[in-house]
């Protein structure tokens, strides 16, 4: 377990590496001067020259590449040229809003894609109207998603708030987008697992016990469900951060994806990339957390991993 | 002494397919009756059919099946839930297959306990840690800690028999559960076995086609080909005196014939068992060196040929 | 279905002598006879603005969609055929790429590669190569145990003979239904990239930016967001329904259950 945590471990720092590294060569083929942005248009050649030489502009390629990853490594993400506070600061202030965004999200694909789904793998035949509906709400991008449930719940029905706060009932519709996008891929994978469980030798034994059916249902099919649910969220998480981009943004969401859409339509350079390491150390931890979760509550992962 | 399991003209169909066709026998309680035939021979069917375990699409369309007095294809719904184990209890071949890979040994043998007598937890994982130790498992309290994956395919075997134990199965079929064990784990099991039968009057009905087994734990035998029963009696009979064809080629494969060449260590029957299609008349009369006239087109009756000794076969008609 | 994809593209709009730009009528008619499905709040007509958009929109999807899987396909076979350190060069640039969440490198990418069709088009590429080289990757491997390759292998044929000749008709049909999925995927984020300004800019008509347009008119013209979003999620659903035809081939079976018995 140790071993494989740190190769797992190891290949992470790799890929983020990477990542760090795309946003340095992103950087400097961005266009525009990045002292000018800062110190403003009618800035004097002297304060030009000493934004240069604080941000490093004017050493060699190589060297600002150190210095960049370090400061990186370091928690150092630079400093916004519009809100001119450190990018890490003002990442901090959105994260809750969008974890709540993101933990609402997670909850609806879950609840309703696993419920779904279960429903459907217990069926004797798979359920056209769920397949058809699959394909439907795949068929939807988040965005467009947004606007259907915003145009029917919130315009027509005014039923419920059109956004631009972070109250509960603010939260419903976003979290609803966020997580039905989610919800065909949850079905699918629950449906699978669950007809792969009641067609498998230890159902029958199972009935052959003469165990309850909510028993079954619990402790064989279910327990059978989890691993592959976990491994669809920790896979899935690159692609539910740009839903949570979307989202925020049809919503008016005060979260990191809204910063992210403000940082690009300013030229925010620095909060821009800022944003993107982040989201990619959260998509890695997050890979990470579900390979650790799923040798856990999967005993059979233990023996994949040790070989 | 009224038998534990009796079985009366059953065939067992599969979407049109007949697996077995009026098979009859009785298990007297604390006796084994060994079912032995080639694969395709309609034993594993017989024996879910008796354990109410036929897959979606088999059924049994004629006859019946009593268990202790019981008619279990009669049964249905909650009576049938509460009836599965208690009556018969079911030892597959394949252990890895059928415990399940997610839960603990221990935590499959507790539930029993759990959701049939009531018992509550702490108690259950104590009386399955107490089976498990029972079936010869070391270290019970370990094991059953442990998941399927963790554990060789005797001690595995062990834990299924423990769920039997913890069901308190009337009649425990035993479907090949030592074909993919090595031999001296076998031997193990089948120890096992015959202690349980002695100490709890276990009733076995033991599905093979390991003659070796056969002899080692039965005390009756039916041989089954084609869907049918061709010959059943007490072991001793059948072995002594095989009077169905079949098993006399059958036993001719184990020992070696007395005309078998002597440099063949091993005597096969000619033909491959019926598959898909079953033969008119006797199903065996393709492959039977013996086969006369009526053998293609009329299906032989039982006749008995001893004390509790019957086999289907035209040859037995003529003799009288 | 595939009438739902091209539907857009009948409405020719060389055609029409309305090119979508200039005011043609009152401001926000909701379907007069000149305008089948009104104008905007400048009176421009909105079929010839969804006509044209669909050309935008529609060129970088097609663009794309075929650069990411080509490249997908490209990079997932190389590393799974010849492993070693290519595999773990290749294999560790995929990953890179499957780390970056799509939306905020797409703008980010956007902002340097910038706004225009190609633009955008090899934006998404950049954001989606890495999911066809993963799935190819993991279908090569386990090709590449197959005893038909290894014997050939075995027997001295080249590695681009082998490649061509029983890998990729091995691969074809996965190939066929990744590039259906990944066309729904390209047409959903090529618009989505424009919605939030990154992708084609006004005054050209696309998809994406008619919906950014349309957001705002959500009180008292939601024709203005309706349309182009039933033409984003119109063609997304015949990728979608193509994908599915595809991967469901041969593939509906009727399993049993013991829970039945």
């Amino acid at each position: 377990m140790a071993r494989y945590l740190i190769v797992r471990l190891g290949l992470g720092l790799v890929t983020i590496a990477g990542v760090v590294l795309l946003t340095f060569v992103l950087q400097f083929s961005l266009p525009g001067d990045p002292a000018r942005r800062i110190a403003g248009p009618r800035a004097s050649p002297e304060v030009l020259a000493t934004v240069r030489a604080n941000l490093h502009l004017d050493d060699p390629v190589a060297s600002q590449l150190v210095t960049y990853v370090s400061d990186v490594a370091q928690g150092d993400l630079g400093v916004s040229y519009i809100r001119r506070r450190p990018v890490i600061d003002l990442v901090k202030e959105r994260l809750p809003a969008t974890a709540v965004l993101a933990f609402g999200g997670l909850l609806v694909e879950v609840l309703l894609g696993g419920g779904l789904g279960l429903w459907d793998g217990l069926r004797r035949r798979r359920s056209r109207v769920l397949a058809a509906g699959n394909v439907v709400l795949l068929s939807i991008p988040t965005y467009s998603l947004g606007f259907l449930l915003l145009v029917v719940f919130a315009y027509r029905l005014d039923l419920l708030p059109l956004g631009g706060g972070t109250s509960l009932e603010e939260l419903i519709l976003p979290a609803l987008t966020l997580g039905l996008f989610g919800v065909p891929y949850y079905a699918a994978v629950v449906s699978e697992s669950t007809r792969t469980a009641l067609a498998s030798p230890y159902m029958r034994t199972a009935v052959a016990k003469g165990l309850p059916r909510r028993v079954i249902l619990r402790r064989h099919v279910l327990r059978n469900c989890l691993s592959p649910v976990i491994t669809l969220a920790g896979l899935d998480v690159a692609i539910y951060l740009s839903g949570v981009v979307f989202v925020e943004s049809v919503f008016a969401w005060p979260g990191i994806g809204q910063l992210q859409e403000q940082a690009y339509n300013e030229l925010d350079r620095p909060l821009l990339m800022g944003t993107v390491i982040i989201a990619a150390v959260v998509v890695v931890a997050f890979n990470l957390i579900a390979d650790v979760v799923r040798v856990l509550v999967d005993p059979r992962a233990r023996v994949e991993e040790a070989g | 002494m009224t038998p534990l399991l009796e079985v009366e003209a059953v065939s067992v169909r599969y979407d049109g397919f007949e697996a077995v066709t009026g098979a009859s026998l009785t298990v007297e309680e604390g006796r084994t009756m060994a079912i032995v035939g080639e694969s395709g021979s309609g034993k594993t069917s017989l024996a879910l059919a008796v354990a109410r375990l036929l897959p979606p699409g088999g059924e049994v369309v004629s006859g019946s099946v009593r268990v202790d007095g019981v008619d279990v294809t009669a049964l249905r719904g909650a009576d049938l839930r509460r009836a599965r184990g208690r009556l018969v209890g079911y030892l597959a071949q394949d252990s890895m297959a059928a415990l399940n890979p997610v839960l603990p040994a221990g935590l499959q043998v507790a539930e029993v306990f759990e959701t049939r007598d009531g018992t509550r937890r702490r108690e259950a994982r104590h009386r399955a840690v107490e089976l498990l130790g029972q079936v010869g498992i070391q270290r019970a309290g370990e094991v059953a800690a442990m998941y399927p994956h963790e554990l060789s395919g005797g001690m595995r075997q062990r834990v299924m028999i423990a769920m039997a134990l913890a069901l308190r199965s009337r009649l425990l079929i035993a479907d090949e559960p030592t074909t993919a064990l090595d031999v001296t784990v076998q031997a193990e099991i089948l120890a096992l076995a015959a202690a349980l039968q002695a100490d709890h009057g276990v009733t076995f009905l033991w599905i093979t086609h390991d003659m070796g087994v056969v002899a080692e734990v039965a005390d009756t035998v039916a041989v089954m080909y084609g869907g049918r029963i061709a010959e059943q009696g007490p072991a001793g009979e059948v072995f002594g005196s095989p009077a169905h064809p079949y098993t006399q080629a059958l036993l001719e494969t184990v020992r070696g014939g007395a005309e078998a060449p002597p440099k063949a260590p091993f005597a096969t029957i000619a033909g491959a068992p019926p598959a898909g299609v079953i033969p008119p008349g006797c199903p065996f009369h393709p492959r039977c060196a013996h086969a006369f006239e009526p053998c293609p087109e009329v299906v032989p009756a039982m006749v008995d040929t001893g004390p509790g000794h019957r086999a289907a076969c035209h040859l037995l008609g003529v003799g009288r | 279905m595939l009438l739902a994809v091209l539907a857009p593209l009948f409405g020719d709009p060389y055609a029409t002598p309305v090119d979508g730009l200039t005011p043609q009528g009152l401001p926000l008619g909701v379907g007069s006879p000149g305008h089948l499905l009104g104008t905007d709040s400048l009176g421009r007509d909105m079929l010839a603005r969804v006509a044209f958009g669909a050309r935008a929109s529609l060129e970088i999807a097609f663009i794309s969609n075929i650069t990411s899987v080509g490249l997908g396909v490209a990079v997932g076979l190389v590393a799974g055929f010849y492993r070693g350190w290519v595999e773990q060069l290749l294999m560790r640039i995929t990953d890179v790429f499957l780390a970056v969440p799509t939306v905020i490198s797409g703008l980010a990418l956007a902002s340097v590669l910038g706004t225009g069709v190609l633009g955008i088009a090899t934006v998404v590429t950049a954001l989606y190569w890495a999911w066809t080289a993963r799935i190819v990757f993991g279908e090569t491997l386990a090709l590449r145990r197959r005893t038909f390759v290894e014997a050939s292998v075995a027997m001295g044929a080249p590695g681009r003979t082998v490649i061509r000749r029983h890998i990729l008709p091995n691969l074809a049909s996965l190939i066929a239904t990744l590039a259906a999925f990944n066309g729904a995927a390209v047409v959903a984020i090529g618009s989505g990239l424009s919605y939030l300004g990154a992708g084609i800019q006004p005054p050209q008509p696309e998809w994406g930016n008619m919906l950014a347009e349309g957001q705002g008119a959500i009180d008292y013209a939601p024709h203005l967001l309706i349309v182009p979003l039933l033409c984003v999620v119109l063609t997304v659903f015949g990728f979608v329904l193509i994908g599915e035809a595809l991967s469901r081939r041969g593939a509906q079976s009727l399993q049993r259950s013991w829970l039945d018995i």
